[in-house]
């Protein structure tokens, strides 16, 4: 009794539909009859009677394919409004059988892996994009099986249930455009010790020209010494355009300070977050939540 | 061995490998009834298909060699009448199918149609064979249909696929029996298009009666299978009657004009019922038990008391037939049952003087008659010697005595017509019990024969069978069955069992219908016992298949270590220690260990040695089972 509950369970856990191969069986089926009811074929009865039965059995052995696959969040990468963004499933099989013919679906992408072993899992890339900032919910994905035949689609969708914030969209000017056009960003400048090549983000006035001139080659002056300012300050307010538009350029300079580790503020309204007093996803998280 | 181990080792092909298997199998039958001109095509186009690089050219030219193929095929066909026999349409469908999936191969582009064909193929091959051969096929390759797409899905050995497809197969078994029984059925008999794979050839038997001194050789053939609904058939009953000839022609025996007067059958007393299945032989004979009582459905009872089919047996025929043992055949007029030329025959003649001036009952003559062959020391010949065929009777009786049943039976019946009593011969066969197992008996070509009826008046046609006077030879065995016999006793019982198993098979699946969906229902109903054999005997299938399934279903381990681990897991959730997803099996172990206060260290160290530093010789599969044991038992106490 506890068995068939459990199997009552597990039946109403996952749904079916029919695939275009259901009609072809159905056809299938009509055309037997017909042939055996008008011939009276024994044989033909017998394989009308095989093809009922393999259907029915396929979809027990389809409910047990699919019932044991377990789907947990591993982690995932940031996610910016309209961007799409990757995150990681383990899919695990506990049952003593491995599965076979898994589909796991978000709304977005569809992967496909022929096979989970017993007792083992799997990990699976997904892409999600989200049009709007702030908080979201990453809710569930779909798994779906044609196994052991195609005629039905046994599907079941997994909740995650994983609480995400959408950042602003990354989007304006770049950082290190101003950077190399205003010398201000400069401290005061010794006497070069050496010359390197001229790498992107180097300002323009580092360009030895004489290098240039003699090999054709675009190197930058090195100096020994060059004072820097200590920290770089963004201000909500006096950036122009709208208030997305201005959200989007401080997310993008967010990143552009992480990748190029400056310190920064920003400041937005009456907060000042600091670079060195929370992490970067939490600034990115304020200004998503602005 | 290595070829099998190789081939359940094989991964899944690409679909387009597993498509063309089922292709296939799905022409073979097709190949038994496909006109030459079509097997000529499919082979070029085999050709065509193996060739490496293939054009458009190839292609066409395949598409116009197959259409004047096609054409050459169904040459014979081209009139109106032949699209109203449901063979030939098939046959132009199934040809028409195979030239498009071939011309379709030639593209590489595998479709939904293409993918279909096979089913298609198989379908259409229904029409033209209904035999156990066909059912065993027709089931076999439904199993291969659903192993190769279940396979084109699952990246793994044949063996496993084998294994799920035999679960799958073995969990629809208890549905597809259940519909078999009670899904309605009609009452109408069974179209018949035709076995032209079948040859039929005469099963040495065919109506007439010539007497010949040219040897005679057996043929094993069957001629016909019969269930009897009772067991106590005597041996000395098994006189299958085929034709009656009354008219002697020199030395043939042949039929004369029908009468038109019905004889009268009466007394009909030890009524027998029983199911006929008749092969092929091209005649309209149906060889009923002597004497058969009524027609059954497109038969003739003629008026001699023989039944012949409306049209020539040229399929597998089944008949259910009822037949008196016992009873009384009378003529009104018999007088040209007595023509006989005696001059040919004159030392017979002069031998029988002495019983044709008796003033006795034709009875007693008879019986002087046999007494009198039986005096003449006649033996059993298949390969005749000695005989005149000019002046047979004399030369059969005084100079050769030696001959078969088609000598025995003329000279007797010439014989009996020289002592004044109709008679006529009788041509069919006579089986004997080495041929039957419980109710079942087969019928085969050697078993033809040829007896007499003697009209001896107020007890009407009675039987004689004059072979029954021949002295016993081991040389010339009296029964040609003996033959069989002498050869292997054993591989005749073995073969005969066999053909016993394929009758009832054959019975019970091929030709089970409405009449027998009646019957079981109505003994259900009334009968309590067999009711209970009924659920018992459902039960233990139920319970057969299930064992079955059970046993594929655990042979399926493919990680040894993954399912003896399984077991002690199994063991430990019965103790709430259940594995977490997140959890790894040495933190798992170690968790079970401080809740049991149980030692799972040797355990967890030979698990991953096994599992991890697989090289290792250290432990083994064996170890890891001793281990769990142990652990088990201390468990336990």
């Amino acid at each position: 009794m506890k068995s068939f509950k459990t199997y009552i369970s597990i039946l109403r856990s996952l749904k079916n539909r029919p695939t275009k191969y259901f009609t072809f069986l159905v056809i299938a089926i009509v055309s037997l009859f017909s042939q055996a009811y008008i011939h009276n074929y024994n044989i033909v009865y017998l394989v009308m009677f095989f093809l009922v039965g393999i259907a029915g059995a396929s979809s027990v052995f389809g409910i047990r394919n699919l019932h044991s696959i377990r789907v947990t969040l591993l982690s995932h990468s940031r996610f910016f409004a309209t961007k799409s963004s990757e995150y990681k499933l383990l899919l695990a099989n506990n049952s003593d059988h491995a599965s076979y013919d898994i589909t796991i679906a978000s709304e977005e992408q569809t992967k496909h892996t022929k096979s989970v072993e017993s007792h083992s899992s799997q990990t699976v890339s997904l892409q999600k994009s989200f049009k709007k900032r702030g908080d979201a919910t990453l809710s569930k994905i779909k798994i779906s099986s044609l196994f052991p035949l195609p005629h039905e689609l046994k599907y079941k969708y997994l909740q995650i249930e994983k609480k995400i914030v959408i950042y602003a969209k990354p989007s304006g000017i770049s950082l290190f455009k101003i950077y190399s056009k205003d010398s201000s960003f400069n401290g005061e400048i010794d006497e070069f010790v050496e010359i390197k090549k001229f790498n992107q983000g180097d300002n323009i006035s580092y360009i030895h020209w004489v290098s240039l001139a003699k090999n054709n080659s675009l190197m930058s002056k090195k100096f020994s010494f060059v004072e820097e300012n200590k920290k770089l300050i963004f201000e909500f307010k006096t950036l122009k355009g709208g208030v997305e538009e201005r959200l989007s350029q401080l997310t993008l300079w967010v990143l552009e300070c992480e990748k190029s580790a400056f310190d920064f503020v920003v400041i937005l309204d009456a907060m000042s977050l600091d670079s060195n007093e929370m992490s970067i996803n939490e600034i990115l998280e304020k200004i998503a939540k602005y | 061995m290595k070829f099998l181990k190789k081939l359940l080792n094989t991964k899944a092909p690409s679909s387009s490998k597993l498509l063309d298997i089922a292709l296939l199998l799905s022409i073979i039958p097709h190949l038994f009834v496909m006109k030459f001109f079509m097997i000529l095509y499919l082979l070029i186009a085999l050709v065509f298909l193996f060739k490496k690089s293939k054009t458009k050219i190839d292609t066409t030219l395949l598409m116009l060699l197959g259409l004047v193929l096609i054409a050459l095929s169904f040459f014979n066909n081209y009139n109106f009448s032949d699209f109203s026999k449901m063979q030939f349409f098939v046959s132009l469908i199934s040809s028409l199918l195979i030239y498009a999936v071939t011309l379709q191969k030639m593209t590489k582009e595998i479709n939904i149609y293409l993918k279909l064909s096979p089913a298609f193929l198989m379908i259409l091959s229904f029409f033209f064979f209904n035999s156990l051969t066909m059912l065993l096929y027709t089931i076999s390759t439904l199993f291969v249909f659903t192993l190769l797409n279940i396979w084109s899905r699952m990246d793994v050995k044949l063996i496993e696929v084998v294994k799920i497809t035999s679960e799958l197969f073995i969990l629809s078994l208890p549905f597809v029996v259940i519909l078999f029984l009670v899904f309605p059925r009609i009452s109408f008999e069974k179209k018949d298009f035709g076995f032209r794979a079948d040859k039929y050839s005469t099963s040495g038997y065919d109506g007439t009666m010539i007497v010949s001194d040219k040897e005679i050789r057996l043929s094993g053939k069957m001629v016909m299978e019969l269930y009897f609904k009772e067991k106590n058939i005597a041996e000395s009953e098994l006189y299958f009657r085929g034709t009656t000839l009354d008219v002697q022609d020199g030395l043939e025996w042949k039929k004369g004009a029908q009468s038109k007067e019905f004889h009268k059958a009466s007394q009909l007393e030890h009524i027998v019922k029983y199911d006929i299945t008749l092969y092929p032989n091209g005649r309209k004979w149906i060889y009923a038990l002597d004497i058969p009582i009524e027609a059954i459905s497109k038969t003739r009872l003629n008026s001699d008391y023989t039944i012949t089919a409306k049209k020539p047996v040229y399929g597998i025929k089944r008949y259910r037939l009822s037949s008196a043992l016992s009873y009384k055949l009378l003529s009104n007029d018999v007088s040209r049952y007595l023509k006989v030329d005696s001059v040919k025959s004159e030392k017979s003649y002069e031998a029988l003087k002495s019983i044709r001036e008796l003033d006795i009952q034709k009875s007693q003559k008879a019986q002087m008659l046999l007494k009198f062959f039986r005096d003449q020391n006649l033996s059993y010949a298949l390969k005749p010697s000695g005989i005149e065929l000019e002046d047979f009777t004399d030369s059969f009786l005084f100079e050769g005595k030696n001959g078969y049943c088609v000598h025995f039976a003329s000279a007797f019946a010439s014989s009996a017509r020289m002592v004044g009593i109709p008679s006529r011969v009788v041509t069919g066969f006579k089986s004997s019990k080495e041929s039957m197992v419980n109710n079942y008996l087969i019928v085969r070509a050697l078993d033809a024969h040829a007896w007499v009826e003697l009209y001896l008046d107020e007890l009407g046609w009675m039987r004689f069978d004059p072979t029954t006077t021949a002295i016993k030879s081991s040389n010339n065995p009296q029964n040609p069955q003996n033959q069989l016999q002498q050869k292997s006793s054993f591989f005749k019982e073995a073969n005969l069992r066999f053909m016993y198993l394929k009758y009832i098979l054959s019975s019970y699946i091929l030709d089970y219908n409405r009449v027998k969906q009646l019957s079981i229902l109505k003994n259900l109903l009334n009968d309590t016992l067999y009711l209970l054999k009924f659920i018992f005997s459902f039960l233990i299938f139920i319970f057969i298949s299930f064992l079955l399934y059970l046993g594929i279903k655990n042979s399926r381990c493919r990680d040894k270590i993954a399912c003896e681990m399984q077991s002690l897991l199994n063991i430990l959730k019965k103790y709430d220690l259940k594995k977490e997803d997140s959890e790894t099996m040495q933190d798992f172990l170690q968790r079970s260990e401080k809740e049991l206060n149980i030692s799972l260290a040797t355990i967890s160290e030979i698990y991953h040695c096994l599992k991890y530093a697989k090289s290792d010789d250290k432990f083994t599969i064996k170890s890891l089972k001793l281990e769990i044991e142990k652990f088990l038992l201390n468990l336990h106490n």
